[in-house]
């Protein structure tokens, strides 16, 4: 692929908003991220504000999606309030568990692949305070 | 052919499918609510899952929660229990459409069975005694109304189609008070059931509550598994429920129970179900059929020698009923006390916490209960705490029984229905029995001291 493809899908991107993309063929493999996150000094607190991302309903939990080698929401990771930290699996069809606040990821909570129940803990975030 | 049971239901049924299951060597997959998250049956089903929270319109009456816990748990049928989405057809319907086990009728039984004009129709079709009243909804014509009730005789009764458990009905003795009646009815019915269908029939005056068990194969055979008299009720819930019926010819409770079988294979139903009458001067009448397991089962189970759920688990894995008409026998008497969480006194719930869980036993005493010293009583259900049923050789072994057995039952932490029970057995009026429905009502407002 040239290399000024990357620029174009970057642009494209960014003007969709989407933060990453993923291209996988038979012998190669891309992936193409942008650096949407500022610059943070984040620092987590003593854990005494963590929140507990807990399951919206019934389902195998993944903490990837399955088209996807790449963690959904790693520990140590930042996410934003929103931003899909599993999926709950039946059948054909996943649900998003999206994270209540922003944070960093300190724990899951539940393995890989389980059968989850409503209000199961999913993955702890911890609160953190950020300095632009 | 399943081999596992999703049990969309709690409390004591839960556990009592659970066992019913086991019988047949079925895997259990129990959905709960966060509120029934320490349940002991819980903790003993082969997959629990939380599919809600405490409140049952998010859990136990969630069809969508329901479905995707059991595609997510491989579950290959659903018990509905009796309660929640147990007569719901719409729910019957997206099982089967999830290619899963109902286990109870079709949706079109439950369906009919659900309509009373409906319901009354197919059984005078099948040649059920019904009480006397068109089996149609009324004509908006006032003078043909009049003309009807008129034919009838009064007083008659006003109720919704949709209606039921003495919701949306209306009693009226004379003919000026006919129209008015049956306006606010109609209006009453809109709004609460969003069927302004509204029917007329003869009120009887002094009825007892007499019920036909019944149990159908999808091959065609219907057996009925005998009587129930579930006159002991206050405010439409029964309190007190016994098998056989005192004091109504064999010959005639036959004929009635012949008339429930062959009205079963005439609509095509298939597992449990119960033909609810109302019995007055020697008469019977048909009010409505109950399209599932009820919780007074265990008295037709101890007198009849049946596992009622394992044979209702049995018909709807495809089997061919064992038992033949001939092989059902009555043998014995039982009684059912239905033991609440409630105040003694005004009836209003009393959940919390159970501190101390006295059982009775010994021959003919048995126990059906998910309850436990422990174990705490939502605010969010049903009272329903235990169901205490005893059996006897006759009516007045197993009364003699029922009083022992009420003798050594304690429940402490939380206020219960006991102090009523104890009364009414040891009450003479009860002992001769054959009560109407009123009975314990009447009984209630003159207040006489407990026993």
């Amino acid at each position: 692929m040239p290399f000024q493809h990357v620029d174009e899908l970057s642009s494209w991107l960014a003007e969709a908003g989407i933060d990453y993309l993923e291209l996988s063929g038979p012998d190669r493999q891309l992936r193409l991220g942008r650096a949407v996150e500022p610059e943070l000094l984040v620092k987590t607190t003593d854990g005494a504000n963590a929140v507990t991302v807990k399951a919206p309903m019934v389902g195998t939990l993944l903490h990837s999606h399955p088209m996807r080698r790449v963690p959904l929401a790693a520990c140590g990771s930042l996410v934003r309030a929103g931003q899909t930290v599993a999926l709950l699996q039946v059948g054909a069809m996943l649900v998003p568990i999206d994270a209540p606040c922003d944070g960093i990821v300190v724990e899951l909570l539940a393995e890989e692949g389980v059968l989850v129940g409503f209000g199961a803990a999913i993955t702890r975030l911890s609160d953190i305070a950020t300095e632009a | 052919m399943f081999e596992s049971v999703l049990i969309a239901n709690r409390g004591e049924i839960a556990l009592r499918i659970q066992r019913a299951c086991r019988s047949l060597g079925l895997r259990t997959i129990v959905v709960y609510s966060e509120a029934d998250r320490d349940a002991p049956y819980v903790g003993r089903a082969d997959v629990a899952v939380c599919i809600g929270p405490a409140a049952a319109t998010h859990s136990y009456l969630d069809q969508a929660a329901i479905l995707l816990a059991a595609k997510a748990t491989g579950a290959e049928a659903i018990h509905p229990g009796y309660g929640f989405l147990s007569e719901n057809a719409l729910f019957a319907e997206r099982v089967s459409e999830a290619g899963l086990t109902f286990i109870g009728p079709s949706a079109a039984c439950i369906r009919t069975m659900g309509d009373k004009v409906a319901a009354k129709k197919a059984m005078r079709a099948a040649g059920v005694p019904c009480v006397p009243g068109p089996d149609a909804a009324l004509p908006d014509d006032p003078e043909a109304v009049r003309r009807l009730a008129r034919e009838i005789g009064y007083p008659v009764i006003v109720k919704a189609a949709g209606g039921g458990g003495g919701r949306g009905m209306r009693i009226v003795t004379e003919e000026a008070a006919l129209l008015d009646a049956l306006a606010v009815t109609r209006e009453e019915a809109k709004r609460a059931f969003d069927n302004g269908e509204v029917y007329i029939e003869k009120f009887l005056t002094h009825p007892r509550h007499v019920e036909i068990q019944v149990l159908a194969d999808g091959h065609g055979q219907a057996l009925w598994l005998g009587s129930r008299d579930c006159s002991l009720q206050r405010r439409h819930q029964k309190v007190i429920e016994e098998a056989p019926a005192l004091g109504i010819a064999d010959e005639l409770i036959a004929e009635i129970g012949e008339r429930c079988a062959r009205a079963c294979q005439q609509i095509e139903y298939q597992g449990l179900g119960t033909f609810e009458f109302l019995f007055e001067d020697g008469a019977f009448y048909f009010i409505e059929m109950n399209t599932r397991l009820q919780v007074e089962h265990p008295v037709t189970e101890m007198t009849a020698g049946i596992d009622i759920v394992q044979q209702q688990l049995r018909v709807a894995r495809g089997e061919r009923l064992a038992l033949t008409q001939a092989d059902i026998r009555c043998r014995g008497h039982a009684f059912e006390c239905r033991i609440n969480a409630e105040n003694p006194d005004n009836f209003a719930p009393s959940p919390g916490r159970i501190t101390g869980w006295e059982l009775p036993g010994g021959y003919g005493v048995r126990v059906d209960s998910h309850a436990g010293a422990g174990y705490t009583v939502s605010p969010h259900y049903d009272s329903m705490i235990a169901k205490l049923i005893v059996h006897g050789d006759d009516r007045a072994d197993a009364l003699a029984r029922l009083r022992l057995a009420l003798d050594e039952i304690s429940v402490s932490g939380i206020s219960t229905n006991l102090p009523l029970h104890r009364r009414i057995a040891s009450d003479p009026a009860f002992s001769s029995g054959a009560l109407d429905i009123h009975y314990l009502e009447r009984r209630l407002r003159e207040g006489a001291p407990r026993a």
